[in-house]
C-alpha cells in the first residue's frame, strides 16, 4: 500500500496519542510509504488535513487508514465504517465514563460514544491494535469477537532522555527532600487521593517527602478535593502540580525523583511507566487494569496508601533493590518498549493488515 | 573575531527625571572576555550607563536623564556572533517609587556585604545632623552596585559553569574541527601576535590559553610584553608549548618589532589583549585565507615595514595600528561557536526548620576543586533539610561562589557541633572535639599517624566507603567510624540512550601533577597504544587539568587530549561520548568522577580496590586484578593497588571486540549509580549526624 492515513480526533504533539500516531508516521516514511495526517485539530510541527476530507481522501487513494481511537471520533468511525477492509483500528481505549460524571458531563458523553463507537467497529470485523492486553480483553467484554493484536504505543521516552534537563522553574528539585513523581494530568481516574495518602504515611518515615505531579489542573473540582485532603493530612506543603511541563522540564522531574507513583484506577496503557524505565526511575504502583502488564515486575506493587508507602520507603532505602528494579525497568524496557521493539511489531502489523491476502471483506 | 560594535537607536522625547531602565541581551555565540553594552543619550560621548556582560546581561534598574533629550542610542561592542536585544524599556519613575526602591536595594545590598548596622548608623547620623543631600546621594549611589550582589545560580553545575565562565566546546565539536583541519591538504602556518597589557596579566593569559586550544594546529604564537620582566604567570602559560614565545622588549613598539622577527609564518593575526579566540578560529581564517578571502591576515612583511610608524603608547594603540592596515572591505568570519551558558534564577527552597540546634560547617568552598563540590553539596543539602548552619571562622567560604540564601553566617565555635568536611591533614585547623563529626577520606591504605591522632578527638569520623573505614581503623581510628557514600547530581549526570556508533571510544582522566602520582593517565595511553597498534577504528580521549605539564601523544590521531576543567553539563556530555572509561588510578578515595561516568551509562575498566569498591564491581564493569604495592613517593604512605597491565589490555580489546556487551554493563553501570545520588548522601550524613546526637531532635 503507497499511502496510509493516519488519523485521531486531536493530534498534539507531546501527548500519548500524538506520539503514538507521529511514532507510527516515522516508521512509515522511513519504510518509503506515504503518510497523510488528518485531525479536528492539530498543534504539531507537520501538515495535517482536516478529518471531514479523510472519505474522500480514501476513496481517490486507494490507501489505508490507521485511526487512533479512544474517545468520541464520530467523522473518524465514519470513514473506517465506509472502507472497514482497509482500516485499522488503534485502540488506546476510553477512560470509562463513571469517573468524569462528577468532573465534567461533556466527557461523559464523549467517554460514552467513543466505547460505543469501538464496540461498533469490532462487531463490524475491523481490525484494532489494542495498546494493551488489558485494553482487549475490556473491548471484547462488549465484542467478544474482536479481531485484536496488542501493539505497544510509540511515546517520547528516547527524545526524553536526548533533552537536557530544565529546572528553571522547578527550583529545589536537587535538594535531598524525597520525592515522589506522578506523572499526567489531574483527573479523577489518576485517583491522586491514593497518591496524597501514600505521601502522609511516608511522612511517617521520611518527613522531608514530598509529591510532585507533572500535569494539568483540568477539573476544578477534583483539584479542589485534592488540595482539601492534602490540607486535612497536613502535607499540603509537600504536594506540587506543576502544570504543563515541557520535555526538559519533565527530564528533569524524571531524572530527581525517588521514584514514580502510579496510583491510577484506569490506565489503558500508561506511558509514565514506560518513560520510568526508559529514564531508570523505580516504580510503586496499584495494579489496577493495563499497569502490571505494562510494568510487570519493574514495579512493586500495593493495594493501599500504606502498602505503596512501605514500597516506596524500600525503594529510597534499600538500594540494592532500587538497583535491581532500575535493572528490571531497563530490560524490560530494551526488550518490549524501545522504539527499536516498537517499530518491529508494528511494520510486521502494517504487513499483515495492509495486504489483499490479509483483508478481510465485511458487510459495510 | 572582534566585530564591529552594534548601535540600536531610538528616537524618543525623554524629559528630565529618574527612569526605570530594564535591559535585557542575550549571546547566541561563544562568551568572550567581556562585551559591552553602553546607554548613549543624543549626542553624548559619555555613556549614561555601561555594562559589561559575558553570556547573557538582564538589568533592572534606576537611571537618571540629566538633561531632556531626543533620542537614545544603545551601542553593544566586543558582541562577536548572533546576540538578541530580549528587553530595552525607559519608563519614567516617580520620585517617590524612586526613593522607596532605592532604600530597598540598599538595604539588599548592604545585607549581601554584611555591613548593614554600620551603614545605618552613619546614615542616622547624617540625617540628625540636617545633611539630607548628601544622606540622598549616597542612598541613591549604590543603586547600580546592587547588581553585582545577584548571583543568579540555581545548583552546583551552574555555580561551576559560571566559575568557568569560558566554556569549552563539546567533544563532537572539537572532533569535527579536527576533522576539517586534518582535511586541509596545504596548509599555511598562520602566525598570532599579541600585544599585551602589562596591567592585565590574566587577559593575557587567557589570549594565550586560546591560541593553545586552536583546532587548527598549524600555527605560532608571539606575544609582545613590554617590558624587560615577564610575570612567572604568563610564563607558565607559555612553557607548555614550543609554538608560544614570549617576547620582552621596552615599550609597545620594540617588543612588536621583536616579536615580529621572530615569526616565521608569511600570515599574523593581530589579537587584541583582552580578548580570546574561539577554539575554530584560526581553521576559519585558515580557511577563508586558502580562498584568499581573509584580509584579517596580515602579510607578516607588510607589518614588518609598517611596524616602523608604530607609535603606541597602549597595547589597544597596537591593535588600532593593525586595525588599519586592514581594508574596511576584508571579508570577516562568522562566528563560528554558538552554545551559551546555562542560565539560572535563584532557587528558593521551600525548607522547615526541624531542629533549632545550629550546626557549625567547617569546610572550605574556595574553588572547584573536589573538597569544595563535596562541602557544596553538603552545605547545600543540609540547608534544604532545614538544618540551620553556621560557617565555622576559620573555614573560607567564597560568598561569590553561593547564592545569597545558602551563604551561612560565621560563628566564632567555641563549643557548638561541628561538621567538618576536610582531607586529614587539613582537619586540625578547625578544632576538632567531642563535639565534631568529621567527614573524610584518604587514598591509601594507610594514614599519617598525627592525622588519626587528631580525628580520634572527634566524637564520631565519617568516611564514604567501607574500604575507607577499614583502612582508618587499621591506621588507629578508635572512634566511631560511620561509612556515607559520596553521591551524584542526576540532573546532569544520566544516560541519553543515544545508540553508540563509528570508532570505539575510551577515555580517561586525572591530573598528572602531584595527583598524577596516583592517577596513571600517561600508563593507560601507552596500554591503548599496546592494546591497538595499528587498528584504526578505537579513540581514546585523554582530559587533563589546565594546570598540567606538558603531554605530548607523538602525533597518534587517534588520541584527543582534552586539557579543561569542564562544565558539568560539559563533563557529562564527555562521559557519554564514550564506550568504556579506563581507571588506572591505584587508588581512589572514593572515585566520583568514576560513578559520575558510571552514571552516565559508561562502564569502567579498573581495579576492584580502594574507596570505588562501594560502587564498582564485575557487573558494572570490567574488574582487572591488581597487586597490593607500598606507595614510594613524599605524599602517601602505606599500599594501594598497581593494576594489571596485560588485563587493562584484555579488556580495552573485549570492549573493541563485543559493545554490546560494554552497553549492557554501561546500562547495569547506570543502574547501579542511582543508589549514590547526592540526595542518598544527605539521607545517610542526616541519620549518621542524628545518630550521635549532632542534630538534637528532629
Amino acid at each position: 500500500m503507497k499511502t496510509i492515513a493516519l488519523a485521531a480526533r486531536v493530534l498534539n504533539d507531546g501527548d500519548a496519542i500524538g506520539n503514538d500516531l507521529l511514532g507510527m508516521a516515522n516508521v512509515l516514511r522511513a519504510d518509503g510509504v506515504g503518510v497523510a495526517l488528518f485531525a479536528e485539530k492539530a498543534r504539531v510541527d507537520a501538515d495535517v488535513r482536516p478529518l471531514v476530507e479523510m472519505e474522500s481522501f480514501l476513496a481517490t487513494s486507494g490507501g489505508g487508514l490507521i485511526l487512533h481511537l479512544s474517545n468520541d471520533c464520530a467523522i473518524g468511525v465514519r470513514a473506517v465504517e465506509r472502507f472497514p477492509s482497509r482500516s485499522v483500528v488503534k485502540y488506546h481505549n476510553a477512560t470509562p465514563p463513571r469517573f468524569f460524571e462528577q468532573a465534567d458531563p461533556a466527557l461523559v458523553r464523549e467517554t460514552t460514544r467513543g466505547r460505543e463507537q469501538a464496540i461498533r467497529l469490532a462487531k463490524l470485523g475491523v481490525r484494532f491494535w489494542v495498546d494493551s492486553e488489558f485494553n482487549g480483553r475490556d473491548l471484547s467484554m462488549d465484542a467478544p469477537d474482536v479481531r485484536r493484536e496488542a501493539l505497544a504505543p510509540f511515546h517520547q521516552s528516547e527524545a526524553l532522555a536526548r533533552t537536557t534537563p530544565d529546572t528553571d522553574n522547578l527550583a529545589g528539585l536537587d535538594d535531598w527532600a524525597t520525592t515522589l513523581l506522578a506523572v499526567g494530568r489531574v483527573a479523577p481516574n489518576k485517583n491522586l487521593e491514593l497518591a496524597i495518602d501514600t505521601l502522609a504515611r511516608l511522612r511517617d518515615r521520611e518527613p522531608s517527602a514530598r509529591l510532585i505531579v507533572a500535569g494539568e489542573h483540568l477539573f476544578p473540582g477534583y483539584s479542589e478535593r485534592l488540595g482539601a485532603r492534602a490540607r486535612r493530612l497536613g502535607v499540603e506543603d509537600g504536594f506540587l502540580v506543576t502544570g504543563r511541563v515541557t520535555a526538559g522540564q519533565l527530564n528533569a522531574l524524571y531524572q530527581s525523583a525517588d521514584l514514580l507513583l502510579v496510583t491510577s484506577e484506569h490506565e489503558g496503557f500508561c506511558v509514565p511507566l514506560v518513560e520510568a524505565m526508559a529514564l531508570g526511575v523505580p516504580i510503586a504502583a496499584l495494579p489496577r487494569t493495563a499497569v502490571p502488564e505494562t510494568a510487570g515486575d519493574a514495579a512493586l506493587y500495593a493495594e493501599d496508601a500504606a502498602g505503596l508507602a512501605d514500597a516506596a520507603h524500600q525503594i529510597v532505602s534499600d538500594g540494592p533493590l532500587r538497583e535491581a528494579q532500575i535493572r528490571r525497568g531497563f530490560a524490560r524496557y530494551r526488550e518490549r518498549y524501545s522504539t527499536t521493539a516498537i517499530a518491529a511489531r508494528f511494520r510486521s502489523f502494517v504487513a499483515n493488515a495492509f495486504t489483499s491476502s490479509s483483508a478481510r471483506p465485511s458487510a459495510a | 573575531m572582534p566585530a564591529d560594535g552594534v548601535e540600536l537607536r531610538k528616537e524618543s522625547r525623554l524629559r528630565v527625571g529618574w527612569y526605570r531602565l530594564r535591559i535585557a541581551l542575550a549571546t547566541a555565540g561563544r562568551p568572550a572576555i567581556r562585551k559591552r553594552a553602553e546607554l548613549f543619550l543624543d549626542g553624548d560621548e559619555t555613556p549614561l550607563e555601561s555594562f559589561e556582560w559575558n553570556v547573557a546581561l538582564n538589568e533592572d534598574l534606576l537611571v537618571r536623564i540629566p538633561r531632556p533629550v531626543q533620542s537614545l542610542a544603545l551601542r553593544c561592542s566586543h558582541c562577536a556572533g548572533p546576540f538578541e536585544l530580549e528587553r530595552f524599556e525607559l519608563r519614567p519613575a516617580s520620585r517617590v517609587r524612586t526613593m522607596a526602591r532605592a532604600i530597598r536595594l540598599k538595604i539588599q545590598l548592604l545585607k549581601s556585604y554584611r555591613c548593614f548596622w554600620p551603614v545605618v548608623s552613619r546614615g542616622g547620623k547624617l540625617l540628625l545632623r540636617g545633611r539630607f543631600g548628601e544622606f540622598g546621594r549616597k542612598l541613591l549611589r549604590g543603586i547600580p552596585d546592587s547588581r553585582t550582589m545577584r548571583v543568579e545560580v540555581k545548583r552546583a553545575a551552574e555555580v561551576s559553569a559560571m566559575w568557568w565562565r569560558r566554556r569549552a566546546p563539546t567533544v563532537v565539536e572539537t572532533a569535527e574541527w579536527k576533522t576539517e583541519a586534518n582535511a586541509i591538504t596545504d596548509p599555511r602556518p598562520v602566525a598570532v601576535l599579541i600585544p599585551a597589557d602589562p596591567t592585565r596579566v590574566d587577559h593575557a593569559r587567557h589570549a594565550v590559553l586560546s591560541v593553545l586550544r586552536q583546532a587548527f594546529p598549524h600555527w605560532e604564537l608571539a606575544l609582545a610584553w613590554p617590558t624587560p620582566t615577564v610575570p612567572d604567570l604568563l610564563q607558565d602559560a607559555a612553557r607548555w608549548d614550543g609554538r608560544v614565545r614570549i617576547v620582552p622588549g621596552d615599550g609597545w613598539a620594540d617588543a612588536v618589532g621583536r616579536a615580529l622577527a621572530t615569526i616565521e609564518s608569511d600570515r599574523v593575526l593581530v589579537l587584541p589583549p583582552d580578548w580570546e579566540l574561539a577554539e575554530p578560529a584560526l581553521l576559519r581564517l585558515s580557511q577563508l585565507d586558502g580562498e584568499a578571502r581573509s584580509p584579517l591576515l596580515l602579510r607578516r612583511d607588510r607589518l614588518g615595514d609598517e611596524s616602523q610608524r608604530l607609535d603606541a603608547h597602549s597595547a589597544v594603540g597596537v591593535v588600532r595600528w593593525a586595525e588599519s592596515l586592514v581594508p574596511d572591505s576584508a571579508v570577516k568570519p562568522a562566528e563560528p561557536l554558538a552554545f551559551p551558558l546555562d542560565g539560572g534564577r535563584a532557587l528558593e527552597v521551600r525548607r522547615k526548620m526541624n531542629t533549632t540546634q545550629p550546626l557549625v560547617l567547617a569546610a572550605d568552598v574556595r574553588g572547584i576543586g573536589g573538597w569544595d563540590h563535596v562541602a557544596f553539596e553538603v552545605l547545600k543539602g543540609l540547608n534544604s533539610a532545614g538544618i540551620p548552619l553556621r560557617q565555622h571562622t576559620v573555614a573560607k567560604i567564597f560568598p561569590d561562589l553561593l547564592p545569597p540564601h545558602l551563604r551561612p553566617e560565621p560563628l566564632a565555635r567555641r563549643s557548638e557541633p561541628q561538621l567538618v568536611v576536610a582531607p586529614p591533614f587539613l582537619v586540625k585547623r578547625f578544632g576538632i572535639d567531642a563535639n565534631t563529626a568529621v567527614y573524610t577520606m584518604w587514598e591509601t591504605d594507610r594514614i599519617d599517624p598525627t592525622h588519626a591522632a587528631i580525628l580520634n578527638r572527634a566524637r564520631v569520623v565519617i568516611v564514604p566507603s567501607r574500604w575507607g573505614a577499614e583502612c582508618f581503623r587499621d591506621s588507629g581510628v578508635t572512634v566511631p567510624i560511620e561509612v556515607v557514600p559520596l553521591g551524584y547530581d542526576p540532573l546532569v549526570f544520566h544516560p541519553t540512550r543515544e545508540p553508540k556508533s563509528g570508532p570505539v571510544v575510551f577515555g580517561t582522566a586525572g591530573a598528572l601533577s602531584a595527583g598524577g602520582l596516583r592517577k596513571n593517565v600517561r600508563r593507560v595511553v601507552e596500554l591503548f597504544r599496546r592494546a591497538f597498534p595499528t587498528e584504526p577504528d578505537v579513540r581514546l580521549r585523554v582530559k587533563i587539568t589546565p594546570n598540567c605539564p606538558p603531554f605530548e601523544i607523538d602525533a597518534d590521531p587517534r588520541i584527543e587530549v582534552l586539557r579543561a576543567n569542564l562544565p558539568y553539563a560539559d563533563l557529562a556530555a564527555w562521559n557519554r561520548s564514550l564506550d568504556a572509561y579506563v581507571n588506572a588510578s591505584f587508588a581512589e578515595g572514593f572515585g566520583l568522577h568514576l560513578l559520575e561516568a558510571m552514571a552516565c551509562g559508561v562502564p569502567l575498566v579498573s581495579a576492584h580496590s580502594s574507596g570505588l569498591t562501594e560502587f564498582f564491581d564485575n557487573s558494572t564493569g570490567f574488574v582487572v586484578p591488581h597487586t597490593l604495592v607500598a606507595t614510594r613517593n613524599e605524599y602517601y604512605h602505606g599500599r594501594w593497588a598497581d593494576p594489571d597491565d596485560e588485563a587493562i589490555i584484555a579488556a580495552l580489546r573485549r570492549v573493541r571486540a563485543d559493545r554490546d556487551e560494554a552497553a549492557a554493563l554501561g546500562e547495569a553501570a547506570a543502574a547501579r549509580a542511582k543508589r549514590f545520588t547526592w540526595r542518598d548522601t544527605g539521607r545517610q550524613l542526616l541519620a549518621a549526624l542524628h545518630r550521635h546526637g549532632f542534630l538534637g531532635s528532629s
